[in-house]
């Protein structure tokens, strides 16, 4: 995230607040992490019924219910988003002269 | 917002300073002036004298350690974060001596940058400037002509 101060503090200059910016990643991340954790879900499946299918003695043992599958991906972009809101509240109350003062 | 009279920058023994092992370094102090509309100025000064930190101050991209600012009668020291954002996006366009462009985003993104969160953003095909199609045949290989003008029109939209 500190390496984005950059780009935040160009985006704070241009007149984006400090709402916007951090909301603006907190989206990112939770667009990224839900899209990750549906993608890995799906391979889940894919793999779980690939599985049933090649070794017959593991189908009906090895399933993947919607509920505990919704809820391993709300708990994941929950921690994203989380960890993304802990790391970029730093990053994005930096004055925006600042940064770009280092970066000439 | 404390209203104050319009149409100028006004500075009431503004200060900025910092703190650098231990010891204050006054970069700013006590520095009082008015600009009106449609005047032109210019800051001269050598090197470390602060310029840049008076242009920084006037456009709200830094905080006074001391004194007021008003900006078209609003007293930019004492808003809120989110109220100064907006000053800047509204009223302050900056072209910074080395651009500061968004490297992972085209010249044309660049520019639309802020027009996103203002009171244009539905409208941003409209509300670029004129003269930003012509960059490309205008800027020919120059690199630096090739980030000054994104940076222009950025500021003036």
């Amino acid at each position: 995230m500190i390496e984005r101060q950059y780009e935040i503090s160009i985006l704070k200059a241009m007149g984006y607040s400090w709402g916007q910016v951090l909301c603006t990643i907190l989206f990112e991340y939770g667009l990224l992490s839900t899209l990750a954790s549906v993608l890995g879900l799906i391979g889940v499946v894919v793999f779980v019924a690939v599985l049933a299918r090649v070794e017959e003695v593991t189908e009906g043992m090895l399933t993947v219910d919607p509920l505990p599958g919704a809820m391993i991906v709300g708990v994941a972009v929950g921690l994203t988003v989380l960890a993304a809101l802990v790391t970029a509240w730093r990053p994005t109350s930096v004055r925006p002269l600042v940064v770009l003062n280092t970066q000439g | 917002m404390q209203r104050q009279r319009s149409n100028t920058i006004r500075a009431d023994k503004l200060s900025r300073a910092l703190s650098i092992g231990g010891r204050t370094l006054h970069i700013l102090k006590d520095l009082s002036f008015e600009i009106t509309r449609g005047e032109w100025v210019a800051l001269t000064g050598p090197s470390g004298s602060g310029k840049s930190t008076l242009l920084g101050l006037l456009a709200g991209i830094d905080t006074p350690t001391g004194g007021r600012l008003v900006l078209d009668g609003v007293d930019v020291t004492r808003i809120r974060e989110g109220d100064l954002a907006r000053i800047r996006n509204a009223k302050i366009g900056i072209v910074f001596q080395s651009f500061h462009l968004i490297p992972t985003l085209t010249a044309r993104e660049n520019v639309e940058v802020p027009l996103y969160i203002g009171p244009k953003a539905a409208e941003v095909e409209s509300a670029l400037p004129g003269c930003w199609s012509g960059w490309g045949l205008a800027s020919g290989r120059d690199p630096h002509r090739q980030r000054r003008e994104p940076s222009h029109d950025r500021a003036a939209v």
